[in-house]
């Protein structure tokens, strides 16, 4: 079973392929250097002819519904949608950034908070419990400010990972609220990859899930108005 | 700290504009406030001439941000149809209000908790029918020396 | 073999898909209007339409398939708008499009949404060929093109400030009366006395260019609903609408006559929603034919967005060998025919 994963809601525009457990083949490009919107197609054109593939080999499409950037995911979710349809019985998955993020420590056996940090101070997380073959969500998808989420996770009493890019900032004070024993990994491969959205997508798959393309939308997550406002107050004073 | 300034006419409210721009840098932000018709478009018109703009600056209330390229590139937001904070957000406003032009804001009322600290409050009222009072005012020192420079190169222009 | 054109249209508040045979035979136009949700915040929300955009977007093109009785693989090509228009929404429209291109490797044709306005009068009138005149008048723009071959224009002049529908939104919204502006404000203006107060007419006298003003316009109008109510004199809604339309219209025939005889171009062509106004067709049509002009107007349907505007648009880029790249972006501020400033 072959499957194209696609993300489009970080800077990072990432896609992969995979067959049942290996990685054929991967493409990330910052939108810096390209935008998003011009490069997405012409990259899985390019991907899938790096592995003389073409999209009727394909079992199935995985696209990341969010969190995350509204336009990148839309811009992702058209693509999906386009591709799904032109290529009639292509099934179709949504799969969460915040659950990508996070199979990238699948098997390790401890609670998992990812960590998806946008510009304006807006936190995306969720917490899952990591199995031997199975991560758990535990805590839901959320959008909010550090010290609602710290609040939230404040009375597990297990150890627990954080991953997301930039949240070295907030490890001082992580640490202080927290009483349990918290690990950090903050580095540049901790985006939601397009392989993990495809490894995901398959696992779908064999659970023989399936998304109607018709009605497929993001995650649409944003922080409270209120912890808007109350933030706003802080920086002022 | 305050300023009044009275313009006679929508070319006096442009030209006050025009030199209001010679005082922008990389990163201003003008709020302004006031009701259809009372030149807000007019006067970043001006501020748009000043700044070397060679578009045709029209009021963005359709595509909500336009963007120029002058001496500093500017942003001009038109918020006349926004309804709500939830969908201000989404427009990747911070990468305008923390960039490197200078914002313009109409109906800036509308994102009142989302404006930075430093930022110029112009606000223009009807006196009459081609009349306008045009309010400044601010709590920030960067336009508190703004505001001491024009109402020097005000005084030398009288 | 004749070609068949999926045109999508994603450029404002209107999801649309249309399949066009040979750029002149429409065989489905699917429209689906957001206007409802947009009446109760008084004009098109950017974040909302892009939601709605990608909800409508497939059902929307399905459904055009199905009207037609057509297959997605007797398609030849994909036309879609890239511009100008609300970028969030844009997107959605061309990223599909983009796919079902490459999916089904046939060409994709990116298209001007003011291009497309003006092609909605060739579906029209079977004979219409350039050289023409066009006004394209709606909420978002204010143009005056000269065609003078297929794919080839001339921006003449544009609007300075405002856009005419987006005034008579605006006026609308100051009244209270609703949500989009133009089909209610010529309503009322029905009954009302075109001659009772006297608006400027911005740019018409003392001025040889072809732009537009409707700032000055909207200021002197809501200047004289202020006064009327702080007077507390008798005055009907009506006749200032009825005499703010008749500014509008003065305004817009007058430039695009001269704009006809300027350039010596016998055939004027109205197009964008703006042009579904009973009083600016009649008005325009009788001073032309004094002048030996004639004017098309398309029927109204086909006046505001739509996507058989867009495929047949498409269809003709198609024939001129003009495909465009799979990295098409879009654009906010596109103009027709660049105007030296």
């Amino acid at each position: 079973m072959k499957i194209l994963g696609i993300d489009s809601s970080t800077r990072i525009c990432s896609l992969g392929l995979i067959e049942e457990h290996n990685i054929l083949t991967e493409y990330n490009i910052n939108s810096y250097y390209q935008k998003t919107s011009s490069i997405l197609v012409p990259a899985i054109k390019t991907m899938l002819e790096g592995v003389n593939l073409t999209l009727a080999e394909i079992d199935g499409i995985a696209v990341a519904i969010g969190p995350g950037s509204f336009t990148g995911l839309r811009i992702g979710l058209g693509v999906a949608k386009g591709l799904c349809y032109a290529t009639t019985s292509l099934p179709l998955w949504g799969i969460s950034t915040l659950d990508a993020l996070a199979y990238s420590l699948r098997g390790v056996p401890s609670l998992i908070c990812p960590l998806l940090l946008s510009t304006r101070e807006e936190i995306f997380s969720a917490v899952f419990r990591g199995g031997e073959d199975s991560l758990e969500k535990i805590i839901d998808y959320d959008c909010s400010d550090m010290d609602t989420l710290l609040a939230k996770i404040s009375f597990l009493k297990e150890k627990i990972i954080f991953i997301g890019e930039g949240l070295k900032k907030y490890q001082k004070a992580i640490q202080e609220r927290l009483n349990q024993e918290a690990l950090f990994i903050d580095s540049p491969l901790a985006f939601p990859r397009g392989v993990n959205i495809a490894f995901l997508g398959l696992e779908k798959l064999q659970k023989g899930e399936k998304e109607d393309i018709h009605t497929l939308s993001p995650l649409y997550l944003r922080k409270s108005q209120a912890e808007m406002v109350r933030e706003k107050k802080t920086t002022e004073i | 700290m305050n300023l009044n300034i009275v313009t006679r006419d929508p070319e006096e409210t442009q030209k006050l504009g025009k030199r209001i721009s010679k005082l922008v840098v990389p990163g201003d932000l003008f709020a302004f406030y006031g009701e259809l018709g009372a030149g807000k478009t007019c006067f970043i018109q001006g501020v748009c001439q000043g700044l070397g703009v060679r578009d045709y600056v029209t009021s963005p209330s359709f595509t909500i941000i336009n963007e120029y390229k002058g001496r500093v590139p500017v942003y001009h937001f038109d918020l006349f149809r926004l309804n709500s904070l939830e969908e201000f957000l989404d427009l990747g406003y911070e990468e305008y209000f923390y960039g490197e032009g200078l914002t313009v804001i109409e109906w800036a009322e509308k994102v009142e908790s989302l404006l930075p600290f430093g930022h110029l409050k112009i606000s223009i009222e009807f006196f009459n029918y081609s009349q306008r009072i045009i309010y400044f005012a601010t709590s920030s020192d960067r336009y508190k020396v703004f505001l001491k420079e024009l109402i020097q190169s005000e005084n030398i222009r009288d | 073999m004749s070609d068949l054109i999926l045109g999508i249209e994603t450029s404002c508040d209107e999801t649309a898909a249309a399949l066009v045979e040979d750029g002149k035979k429409i065989l489905a136009n699917i429209v689906t209007s957001q206007i409802k949700i947009h009446q109760k915040y008084g004009g098109v929300v950017p974040e909302i339409a892009s939601r709605k955009h990608l909800e409508a977007i497939i059902p929307v093109i399905d459904r055009a398939l199905y009207t037609s009785q057509k297959k997605l693989e007797e398609v030849s090509a994909i036309a879609v708008t890239y511009g100008p228009g609300l970028v969030g929404s844009l997107l959605v429209g061309l990223s599909v499009a983009k796919a079902l291109a490459f999916a089904r490797s046939i060409p994709l044709i990116g298209i001007n949404h003011l291009e497309a306005h003006i092609y909605a009068n060739f579906l029209a009138y079977e004979e219409l060929v350039p050289p023409l005149i066009c006004l394209i008048v709606s909420g978002g723009h204010t143009s005056l093109v000269q065609m003078k071959d297929f794919g080839e224009y001339k921006l003449l002049g544009q609007t300075r400030d405002d856009a005419a529908g987006e005034v008579f939104d605006k006026i609308s919204k100051v009244l209270d009366l609703g949500y989009p502006g133009g089909p209610i404000i010529e309503k009322l203006a029905k009954k009302g006395n075109p001659l009772a107060v006297n608006f400027p007419r911005p740019l018409l006298n003392n001025d040889k260019s072809f732009d537009f003003s409707f700032s000055g316009l909207k200021t002197a109008v809501i200047y004289q609903i202020r006064k009327f109510k702080e007077e507390k004199n008798v005055w009907k809604v009506e006749d200032v609408l009825a005499s703010f339309q008749r500014a509008v219209i003065d305004v817009l025939v007058e430039k695009t006559l001269n704009a006809a005889l300027a350039f010596k171009i016998k055939k004027i062509v109205l197009a964008g929603g703006v042009s579904a106004n009973k009083l600016l067709r009649k008005e325009i049509k009788e001073r032309a034919k004094i002048l030996d002009l004639e004017v098309f107007y398309p029927p109204l349907p086909l006046c505001t967005d739509n996507a058989a505007m867009v495929a047949s648009a498409g269809y003709f880029r198609l024939k001129d060998n003009k495909k465009s790249s799979l990295n098409l972006d879009a654009v906010s501020r596109l103009p027709l025919g660049r105007k030296k400033y």
